[in-house]
Parts: structure tokens; C-alpha cells; sequence
């Protein structure tokens, strides 16, 4: 842990912040820069999503921004995507969640990654849901013998289609 | 919209960068905002100087023509999205820190920060949304890549304005190029975007990115593209290797812990 540039320290004292005001934290962004400080100063954030979440508005701030990360993944598994675009996708979410993390990027105010990180989840969710809605248009419009029987062929004809 | 895995033609940056409408450029406006109004602070953080109201007339800026877009019979699909899973959940997040100002000891600032948290959700949805309906998934993607190389090209011009061209400039944007590594290299098709998003991720000496390119660089194996495949592949056995002949701690001190 001597290697983390001092985050093992303000992630201890963090905890120990947020054991005391569980429910509510101490407000947005203020409650980390007003309690931790690193030489003196204050810290622009303490490098760590849940725990800049949960200082500034409680245990419940880490829980709806994990159920986004894992959502977002899961919807990747949608049967429309190319392999390298859900490749491409899945490791976009988990380099975006390891920044996350470690840095200053989603449970803290915008800057760093913030921006970053919101855009390309953004992306991949309406990406995957248009991808998804065209395909359950997709079923209703051919479910008949003739789309079965053209296979890849004519359901790439009807995407081309109902654009 | 489609995912076309053969799209050969690629959209020239004149016509794709118009394509987000005037929310893509009050985007694009952001890095050279902070390259005009970027300044140590002397004071408290929470002090607004001219900087700060730059700032903040910047986050109604975008709040007023995001919403006005929501507002919009074609907006109605945007508006949709944020309110349901999984956009909903940042959603509510953003909320509880707007309202967080009801408890907080600086009720202001929270209350702001929230504020500017949620105009670019709204504004990045509107500019996604407006690119869903002018563009291929492809050139989605291409906007974006556009976006990053334009943020490190002002980065740029900081450095270069503050302390010169040395090797301290692959740092530029250390905080964000890597998180658009994969999409540069398995989505991309363009090469200049997708080698200078490359070039500064790979050399920002930031090791939470390094640490975060492991796990994305390792789904390479299963990449359609024998190039990606082959890399990735020998990465794992180079990995492996290393890891039974001399374990992680010395692996990882010689090298993202190298002389730190």
C-alpha cells in the first residue's frame, strides 16, 4: 500500500469519516474537501468512487452508481453487437470503473474522468438499447416464416430497413 | 442507427463534427474555456472569483439548451433514456448530491456542484442522442475520439503556453484519454485519431490507467482481428510467464511502480 501516492490514507480516513455519518455524508464534494486533507491542504477528492459517494451523500450514493456499472455491462450482452464492439465495450466499462476507483472520475464533482467516463457509458447504453429496440422490432416485423428462412441475410436487410 | 462491422467509408471531421448540432459545439467549447480561464486559486475553494463565474455561466449554458432540446418533440427520445435503467440510476445519484445541500456546511457549493453535474449528464445524453439520429453507431464513436483528440490538442496549448514542448506532454489529458484506449482500438477506423488517443494513453504515465488497460487489453484474445489476437495473446503468455518466474510484487515494482 506505500505506493498508492497517499490514497491508502485518505481511503482510511474516509471510512472512518463515513462510519460516523453513514446515511446522509457530509454533502457533495464539500464534505471530502472540508475533511481531507493531504499536506495541509485540501484534497481535490479522495481518488475512490463509493467512498466519494458515501462522504458526500451517504452508503446509498455507492449503491445506484454500482447498479449503473453493472447494468451497463450487462446490457452489452445484448445478441446484436458485433464481437469486437461488445470487446471493445466491456473493457471500455471496466478501464472506466478502474479509473473510477482509483481516481478522481463518477461519486465526485466533474473533472478528471468525470466527463470521460459518463460520455462513454452514455454512449454504450444507447448504442446497446437502440441495437436492442431495433432487434425486438426486428422479431415483431418478421416473425414470419420468410425472415427464418433468409436467415442473417434478410435480418440485415430489415435493419437497413427500419432505419 | 446500425453497427455495421464493413463500414468502409469513413465520414470526413467536416461533416461529422456538425453532426451533434450546437450542443456538440457548446461541447467542444469547454477546453478553450479552460484554456482562457485556467488559474491556481489563491483563495477558498468555494471563493468565486471571474473564473468560477465563467464556470458556472457555462453549466446554465448547457443546462438551458439541453433542456430546451428535452423540451423538444424530438428530445422526447433523450428525455426517455435518462429516466430509465441504467442512465436513471446516475440520474437519481446526481440528484441526492443536489439535495445534499440541505445538510452540507458549504449548502452552495454542494448544491452547484450537483447542478453541474447533472447539465452535462443532460448535455452529453442530448449530444448522444442528436448523433443517434444523424449517424451510424460508427461515427458515434468517431465524435467521441474527435472530442478527445480536440481536448488533448488544448491541453496542449496549456503546456505549451505554461512550461514548453518536453516528453511531460503525453500527460496531457492523463485523466480521461485512457478511458477512450478501447474504443480507439478495437472500434476506431480512423488511424490519426485512433494512434494519437494511443500514443497519450499508453505514455500518460497514469498507473490507475495501466492497471485499468490489463483486464481490456486481455479480452483482445477474443477480438475478430488476427492483429489484436496475436498481441493480446502474447501479452497474456508474457504475463503469465512473468508471473510464475518472479511473482506480482516485483513485477509490478519494475514496472507501472517503477521509481515511485
Amino acid at each position: 500500500m506505500k505506493y498508492t501516492s497517499g490514497r491508502n490514507w485518505m481511503w482510511e480516513k474516509s471510512l472512518d469519516l463515513i462510519r460516523e455519518k453513514p446515511f446522509l455524508g457530509y454533502g457533495f464534494v464539500s464534505g471530502e474537501r472540508d475533511r481531507i486533507f493531504v499536506g495541509g491542504v485540501n484534497t481535490i477528492s479522495v481518488h475512490c468512487m463509493p467512498l466519494s459517494a458515501a462522504l458526500g451523500v451517504g452508503i446509498i450514493g455507492p449503491l445506484l452508481l454500482f447498479l449503473y456499472f453493472v447494468e451497463t455491462t450487462i446490457l452489452c450482452f445484448g445478441k446484436n453487437l458485433p464481437r469486437d464492439w461488445l470487446i471493445g465495450f466491456l473493457a471500455t466499462i471496466g478501464i472506466s470503473f478502474v479509473f473510477s476507483m482509483t481516481g478522481p472520475g463518477l461519486g465526485g464533482r466533474v473533472y478528471g474522468g468525470w466527463v470521460a467516463t459518463v460520455f462513454v457509458m452514455t454512449m454504450i447504453c444507447m448504442i446497446c438499447k437502440t441495437q436492442r429496440s431495433m432487434n425486438r422490432e426486428l422479431q415483431d416485423t418478421t416473425s414470419d416464416v420468410e425472415a427464418v428462412w433468409w436467415g442473417k441475410l434478410g435480418a440485415h436487410c430489415w435493419q437497413r430497413t427500419l432505419q | 442507427m446500425e453497427i455495421d462491422n464493413h463500414q468502409s467509408n469513413i465520414t470526413p471531421i467536416r461533416h461529422l463534427i456538425g453532426q451533434a448540432g450546437i450542443h456538440g459545439y457548446l461541447l467542444l467549447a469547454e477546453p478553450l474555456l479552460a484554456f482562457y480561464i485556467a488559474r491556481g486559486r489563491s483563495e477558498g475553494y468555494d471563493s468565486i472569483d471571474s473564473s468560477a463565474a465563467i464556470q458556472v455561466a457555462y453549466a446554465m449554458l448547457i443546462f438551458i439548451f439541453s433542456v430546451g432540446y428535452l423540451m423538444l418533440p424530438c428530445g422526447k427520445r433523450a428525455l426517455v433514456f435518462l429516466l430509465s435503467r441504467p442512465t436513471v440510476y446516475l440520474l437519481l445519484f446526481i440528484m441526492m448530491c443536489i439535495f445534499s445541500f440541505s445538510w452540507s456546511e458549504k449548502p452552495l457549493y454542494s448544491a452547484f456542484m450537483g447542478f453541474q453535474s447533472l447539465a452535462y449528464l443532460i448535455l452529453l445524453t442530448v449530444i448522444l442522442d442528436r448523433l443517434r439520429t444523424n449517424c451510424t453507431a460508427q461515427d458515434i464513436v468517431e465524435w467521441l475520439l474527435l472530442w478527445m483528440v480536440w481536448q488533448i490538442f488544448w491541453g496542449l496549448m496549456v503546456r505549451i503556453v505554461r512550461g514548453g514542448l518536453t516528453y511531460n506532454i503525453f500527460a496531457t489529458g492523463r485523466l480521461q484519454t485512457g478511458i477512450l484506449f478501447f474504443l480507439a482500438i478495437y472500434i476506431s477506423r480512423r488511424k490519426l485519431f485512433r494512434w494519437i488517443v494511443m500514443a497519450f494513453a499508453l505514455f500518460s504515465g497514469s498507473n490507475k490507467m495501466y492497471a485499468g488497460m490489463i483486464p481490456g487489453a486481455f479480452l483482445g484474445i477474443f477480438s475478430e482481428s488476427r492483429k489484436i489476437k496475436l498481441v493480446s495473446s502474447v501479452g497474456v503468455v508474457v504475463l503469465i510467464s512473468g508471473l510464475i518466474c518472479f511473482g506480482l510484487k516485483p513485477i509490478l515494482q519494475e514496472t507501472v511502480f517503477h521509481r515511485r
